[in-house]
């Protein structure tokens, strides 16, 4: 049985509300005081435990948002234990299509290469002092080689230790004739990331071609995030969340930091001092399983 | 003898339905506020209404007198079947829904064009609705600090673009309703919708491939959108709402060649146009008019009335 939204939790919300609309009755209406029969009861009787004691295996595809240079599609798999229906622990990983040697570059990049190949700065017929590209190639010197695809950064992995909570439960309607459980959950954790990025140069040694590359490295970061489950029946459930994954990186391979008040001009050089802090968006769908196959419902 | 039957069924209906409408709502009236404060009290008020009652029933026909142990018949456990949707929350039908809210760029690395906006919803059925919306963006377009590094960087000039405002008539529909329990504790009813319309959105190009000539007009550009969204209901007439949208136009942007014969010329200011979805999160609020409904049908027990009172 449920009881209906408490009003004191949103008290002073709705006081601010009434002030507004004038019409600080309405909050009383939804205040609800059990009395009678059902007085004391619990909020949800029968609830069926869906994590209590199980294991979530969960097949998932992860889409990175508000990419600069390179998008990722991440293949992963989320493995949790319910520790209680509300908590569990867990771990979420998954590989990119870049490691997958399948890169999915933005029309950005798409655009600077097409430039850049223009210029023919590194080629045979590279222009010269006083030929009218020459100053767009002595300007980019340390930020683009002969192919900028290859200087421009991918996530590889990520492997992700997590707690997951479940503060609500309930059920949606869909055309008013399916049904079915759902949960929204919060979750975070520590995030061991895999990068190749352009890796560092000193200033004077940047220009040279075998620095337009990427090299592999790790972040270690926070992650955090929310999603939804809708259970179809005892085992079987679909999923959606979101994933924020926030850690600095040069994506593009630019020196754009290093030099000057704040740091803020370019210094002729890669360091950590070109890395950007990104706050790294990640949506995911998610096929969810849980085991054992048969749960267990509350009194 | 023959008023028996009726007898037992006015009891049953009187021991029943007090039970039943304490568990599913309480009306917002002062005596049910008086009773909440007298505390234990309470249960004697309810317990002698019902010996009135049950007292009546007695008079009219002493052979029908029911015998109920009422100490017993409280104690039997409950087994009562709860339907996924019983009466809904929230009546929509013939309410209007104001909505201001704010909207947050999702895909523009370059500008973002976060900005306030104001929509206006008619519930024509419970699960559609047809309604306008609009923006006002100007003052908000935001020249981000990556566009520059990119300009210095690479030297390569990508054409911008800022917003000025958007206005579109838009049918909503409404699939999905539930509900959550939170904690365990409380609950809150929520519905998902998909959106859709037609309308326009004024944008110019930010000058940057020659910005000493080219100074831009606002020029409306006819706007498609798409979406899907989230709303929380709080009480029956005011939620929360997200909402995902996509606005798909075609954006006229700047020539990155310029004529050096004739900058000035405005016929060579423009490049080809390009489509542009512009996908926003609109976080805002609801309020539902009239703030007050009369559900069609009774809850057995509950209270018909669903707004302020």
């Amino acid at each position: 049985m449920f009881k209906t939204l408490s009003a004191r939790l949103f008290a002073p919300g709705i006081l601010a509300l009434g002030v507004l609309f004038g019409a600080p009755e309405t909050a009383q209406a939804e205040e609800i005081k059990l009395t009678g029969p059902l007085a004391g009861a619990p909020a949800v009787r029968n609830m069926r435990l869906y994590r209590q004691g199980r294991v979530e295996l969960s097949p998932n595809v992860s889409f990175t948002l508000l990419d600069e240079y390179r998008r990722q599609i991440i293949f992963g798999l989320r493995a949790n234990y319910g520790v209680f229906d509300w908590l569990s622990v867990g771990v979420w990983g998954g590989v990119s299509t870049s490691l997958l040697g399948a890169h999915i570059d933005t029309d950005l990049t798409s655009d600077i290469q097409g430039v850049n190949a223009g210029r023919q700065c590194r080629g045979d017929s590279a222009p010269v002092q006083g030929d009218p590209g020459f100053i767009d190639c002595e300007l980019t010197g340390v930020n683009l080689g002969s192919d900028f695809r290859n200087q421009v950064a991918s996530l590889d992995w990520i492997l992700a230790p997590q707690l997951t909570a479940v503060p609500f439960r309930g059920k949606l309607g869909l055309f008013n004739s399916l049904f079915v459980d759902s949960e929204l959950y919060v979750f975070a954790g520590p995030a061991f990331v895999g990068l190749r990025q352009r890796p560092d140069c000193s200033e004077g040694s940047c220009t040279a071609l075998s620095t337009f590359t990427t090299s592999a490295t790790m972040a270690i970061a926070p992650t955090f995030g929310l999603g939804f489950s809708f259970f179809f029946n005892k085992w079987m459930a679909i999923g959606t969340e979101y994933r924020a994954l926030p850690f600095a990186w040069n994506t593009g391979g630019f020196d754009v930091a290093g030099r000057g008040p704040s740091e803020q001009f370019p210094d002729g050089a890669i360091s950590s001092a070109d890395s950007q802090f990104k706050f790294n968006h990640l949506l995911s769908v998610s096929f969810n399983m849980y085991l054992p196959m048969d749960y267990k419902v509350t009194e | 003898m023959k008023y028996t039957p009726i007898g037992l069924l006015v009891a049953a209906a009187l021991w029943a339905f007090p039970g039943t409408a304490l568990a599913q709502e309480v009306e917002d009236t002062e005596e049910t506020e008086a009773v909440e404060d007298e505390g234990d009290t309470e249960g004697v008020e309810a317990g002698d209404e019902e010996d009135v009652g049950l007292g009546d029933i007695c008079e009219v026909d002493p052979e029908a007198c029911p015998t109920l142990d009422m100490k017993k018949e409280a104690a039997k456990p409950l087994d009562e079947t709860i339907f996924a949707v019983q009466q809904r929350f929230i009546i929509k039908k013939r309410r209007f829904e104001l909505q201001p809210f704010w909207g947050f760029t999702l895909n523009d690395q370059f500008v973002s064009h976060h900005a306030p906006g104001l929509a206006l919803n008619y519930y024509i059925t419970e699960v559609l609705a047809v309604g306008i919306n609009g923006q006002f963006f100007q003052p908000f377009n935001n020249d981000s600090a990556f566009n520059a590094q990119v300009r210095r960087a690479a030297r390569v000039v990508v054409p911008l673009t800022e917003y000025q405002w958007s206005a579109a008539l838009n049918f909503t529909y409404v699939p999905a309703n539930g509900k959550f329990a939170g904690f365990q504790n409380f609950i809150f009813h929520y519905d998902a919708y998909v959106v859709g319309g037609i309308g326009a959105l004024s944008t110019r190009p930010i000058p940057v491939v020659d910005p000493d000539n080219r100074n831009f007009d606002w020029q409306p550009n006819i706007a498609f959108n798409a979406g899907v969204g989230l709303k929380i209901f709080f009480n029956r007439w005011f939620a929360a709402v997200l909402e995902v949208r996509d606005y798909i136009f075609l954006d006229k942007i700047e020539n990155t060649v310029v004529r050096e014969d004739n900058p000035a010329d405005t016929n060579g200011w423009y490049g080809p146009d390009a489509l542009t979805n512009n996908v926003q999160a609109q976080l805002g609020v609801s309020v539902f008019i009239p703030f007050s409904f009369e559900y069609r049908l009774p809850k057995a027990g509950a209270d018909t009335s669903g707004g302020a009172k």
